[in-house]
């Protein structure tokens, strides 16, 4: 098929590309806002508007799929006005926060103000008055900000978002029949900065503020460490993990270690776990995300049983960390994590030990970016530090809980070592939704689950036969953490891709592959007494519905 | 002859407003395999517009004859009549009284938007009443994906009498306003709205204004330029243009449509409530007014944000005048 966009002809267009997708891919530019490779197309913005020759009205790029012979144009005087106008409009119900926003850097709305001379403040802002909400303190959503693309309403797993009647108009609110799981997709996924997690940004800060005699340390989450590159504009994939480290030490850090390292507990004691199960035990669900753990709790409690008891990486090496220290009540353990739902996890009375919470903050990747900005470090000429022992030599498998899959492989590999005294060769595991395999004349049938929908219906299916699977990882964000919710913006299905990239190659990079080699592993797990209360933990029925508040 | 053949003979096309010819769509539906479904749409939204009304109320047998014929010619499996609240309270009894194929009735969502075509769509499937982005249109993939025939009640009317050689090229005027005779008239299907005024014995004797095409779709146009056809829906609202106020009509126009439509695209969402909040607070920026027609007219999500911007170009030209 051929199409013409300004007069150049494009050959090797396929059926089904819209304009939209034609025109990225040959760096042709149209603006565009509300159009997401996550969400069907929306269409509502109005600013990706093209000329389609025949056609009277102009026709958004991002919903018109191309037919063989059609020409476009992508600028003219009139296409550049209505643009303009419906920037100007969409800024007139937009909030501007810019010194406080998830975009900043890097809003598409300013860019295309720009671009467009756009007048921002043009019209008095419609939604000044617009309360701003949290969600259980973990995901803040401010209504003043909000553009009605309806993103965040298709990428909520739980369907917390919804549409309202308010006055003359329909409006993004929260559900009052319904609990959020705090994913964070919707902070990803909307245009316009309307939802952050709790302390973006003004909490950047406060791990160092609890004095000047206190060791502060920090562990990196495996999938940190490659979208911390998007952070300060190096390419799409890029290992990260040595300027990182540096960067942490130069802003405060006294130690440095690596969540992986607290993988291998996981992987170690899950292993365990799994070989001690009886039939009736079955399957075992992983414990690794929180907002999946919260999504059992809310919504499906018969199920609470069947996740593991073990905990997440940063929660037991949060832990350890403490509990080797000469002085516990000293240290202050802040894990650095693509994650929104995390924050909520380090919240949770069940995980105290002896030492009060294993970990005491979280700070999202973005987080991370912004805490370097303002600190002016230099991101691209830092030194390519090291972890510091003895909580940094973590292997290869354990590198992988960053991606869809990597938990139950590791946890089922060391399962099969520890049953075989043999390696599973079977390279398989890594890539496919569902798998199987033989341990000791066993089957052992798999399956992994990114996105909550997905879930939902295998609930559904494990309601009528419980016995399909003996082992099942779930993650609430698409493509497992590396699609997280406190990862950088934008975040979509071509730069998931790269972060998984990156991710292997870091494993790839460690010394150790299997977690049963880790030596280092085995010389601190001998350490730890009380295995129960540094590494299980409990599950309890929740509310379904969320406490919201006013702020 | 066939059915099809004599609605090709016809050129009947659809009376709903947008003039689509109805042959098309049966080709098109007739093309298909599989599950295929029925819409008569009787959302009648517009203010000014009751000739589905006037239809139900004195021939209804007609309509229900013309799904029936539809149902039969085109294979239909499911077929849903769509009626706005008040017209399901007048008509439910008496239609269900008049099918003999398995017809269900829908009540229409509340809001004006919830009538174009797509919207009726969701409505029935049981989601908000809101426009799809089209392609693919109803008939490709409609309800639950399925080809989906959607015509209006006129349009159904129309068939019947095609089908049963009843035809003589005929359709229903709204004749409403500052007039001796508001009434539903059934006239020649091309007459200018001069002589539709002239016909039904409603030409104003005094200096005058039209609106064409119904309170909130329909064109205003002045009493110098109104020897064209109605081509959109057929009413014609008469103004005295001693007693007509632009400002105040783009006033109330806005705040209907405001309330009407489905908030989804900004040009409809923001631009609308910007021209009343505008008109409201008492000053008239002509610029601004024209910038935000503009993007209505050519950037809107669906055909009720572009035929918004035409009907306040038409007021604002007016206006000007």
């Amino acid at each position: 098929m051929i199409i013409k966009i300004n007069g150049k002809n494009i050959d090797n267009v396929k059926e089904g590309e819209t304009i939209l997708e034609v025109a990225r891919r040959e760096d042709i530019e149209i603006p565009s806002l509300c159009s997401h490779s996550d969400v069907c197309v929306r269409g509502s913005c109005r600013v990706c508007v093209v000329e389609v020759k025949g056609c009277k009205d102009y026709l958004p790029a991002c919903a018109t799929e191309v037919y063989d012979g059609m020409e476009v144009i992508t600028h003219n005087p009139e296409i550049q006005k209505i643009r303009k106008t419906n920037l100007e409009l969409l800024f007139s119900q937009h909030k501007e926060e810019c010194d406080d926003c998830v975009w900043n850097p890097g809003c598409k709305l300013l860019y295309l103000a720009r671009r467009y001379f756009v007048e921002i403040n043009k019209f008095d802002d419609r939604k000044e008055e617009y309360p701003e909400l949290s969600f259980g303190g973990i995901v803040d959503f401010d209504s003043s900000k909000c553009i009605d693309c309806r993103n965040c309403l298709e990428v909520c797993p739980v369907s917390f978002l919804e549409m309202e009647g308010r006055g003359h108009l329909f409006e993004v609110t929260p559900s009052k029949e319904k609990a959020c799981v705090y994913c964070g997709q919707c902070i990803n996924h909307c245009p316009a900065g309307s939802f952050e997690a709790d302390g973006e940004f003004q909490g950047v800060f406060k791990p160092f503020e609890g004095g000047e005699d206190k060791e502060i340390v920090f562990q990196i989450a495996p999938a940190a460490r490659v979208s911390i590159s998007e952070e300060f504009g190096l390419d799409l994939g890029t290992v990260s993990t040595g300027k990182l480290i540096s960067g942490l030490r130069k802003v405060g850090a006294d130690k440095v270690f690596d969540v992986s390292f607290g993988a291998d507990f996981t992987t170690h004691e899950e292993a365990k776990e799994f070989l001690e199960q009886t039939e009736d035990d079955l399957p075992v669900m992983t414990s690794c995300c929180p907002s999946w753990v919260r999504f059992v709790e809310c919504f499906y409690p018969d199920f609470i049983d069947k996740i593991t008891n073990v905990r997440s990486p940063h929660i037991i090496l949060g832990a350890v960390i403490k509990e080797l220290s000469q002085n516990p009540d000293n240290v202050t353990v802040v894990s650095v994590m693509p994650c929104v739902s995390k924050k909520y996890e380090i919240t949770r009375d069940e995980l105290k030990t002896r030492h009060g919470r294993p970990v005491d903050h979280v700070l999202t990747v973005r987080e991370v970016g912004r805490l370097f900005r303002d600190k002016n470090i230099d991101f691209l000429s830092l030194d390519e530090g090291e972890f510091d022992n003895p909580f940094g030599a973590a292997s290869g498998n354990s590198i992988s809980y960053g991606a869809s899959g990597g938990v139950m492989e590791a946890a089922l590999r060391h399962a099969y070592y520890l049953k075989t005294g043999n390696e599973l060769m079977d390279e398989n595991i890594k890539n496919r939704e569902e798998f199987s395999f033989e341990m000791n004349g066993r089957k052992i049938r798999t399956k992994k689950i990114n996105g909550l929908s997905e879930a939902v219906h295998l609930f559904e299916k494990l309601q009528e036969n419980p016995n399909l699977y003996d082992y099942i990882e779930f993650m609430s964000c698409e493509g497992g953490c590396i699609g997280g919710g406190g990862q950088p913006v934008p975040t979509n299905e071509r730069i998931r891709r790269s972060r998984r990239r990156g991710l292997i190659e870091e494993a790839k990079s460690k010394k150790v592959q299997p977690t049963h080699a880790n030596k280092e592993f085995k010389k601190i797990y001998n350490k730890i007494k009380d295995k129960k209360e540094l590494f299980y933990t409990t599950y309890t029925k929740k509310s379904p519905i969320e406490k919201i508040d006013t702020n | 002859m066939d059915l099809i053949q004599k609605i090709r003979d016809a050129n009947l096309l659809g009376r709903s407003g947008s003039r689509f010819p109805v042959f098309e769509k049966w080709v098109r539906l007739s093309e298909k395999d599989g599950k295929k479904f029925l819409i008569c749409n009787g959302a009648e939204g517009e203010p000014g517009v009751f000739k589905d009304k006037y239809i139900l109320n004195n021939e209804p047998e007609k309509v229900v004859d013309g799904i029936e014929k539809v149902i039969e010619v085109l294979d239909i499996n499911k077929s849903f009549f769509y009626l706005r609240k008040d017209y399901l309270k007048l008509f439910e009894k008496k239609l269900k009284n008049l099918f003999t194929a398995e017809i269900a009735i829908k009540r229409k969502d509340d809001r004006y938007v919830a009538g174009e075509e797509t919207s009726v769509i969701n409505s029935i499937e049981g989601n908000r009443g809101e426009p799809k982005i089209k392609p693919p249109y109803p008939t490709e993939q409609g309800l639950w994906n399925h080809p989906t025939l959607i015509h209006n009640v006129e349009t159904f009317y129309a068939i019947s009498e095609i089908a049963n050689d009843e035809y003589k090229g005929k359709k229903f005027y709204c004749i409403s306003g500052a007039v001796k005779n508001e009434d539903v008239f059934k006239l020649d299907k091309d007459l200018t709205v001069r002589d539709v005024l002239i016909k039904t014995e409603n030409y104003p004797k005094f200096d005058f204004l039209v609106q064409v095409g119904g309170g909130l779709g329909g064109i205003f146009l002045s009493s110098q330029e109104i020897d064209v056809t109605c081509n959109r829906l057929a009413s014609v609202k008469v103004f005295d243009k001693k007693k007509f106020d632009e400002k105040e009509k783009m006033k109330s126009i806005t705040r209907l449509l405001m309330h009407g439509n489905c908030d989804k695209c900004t040009p409809c969402r923001e631009g609308i409530y910007r021209i009343n909040e505008m008109l409201n607070s008492g000053y008239y920026d002509r610029d601004l007014l024209e910038e935000i027609i503009l993007a209505l007219e050519k950037s809107s999500y669906c055909p009720l944000g572009k035929v918004a911007g035409e009907v306040l170009n038409s007021l604002m030209k007016l206006y000007d005048n």
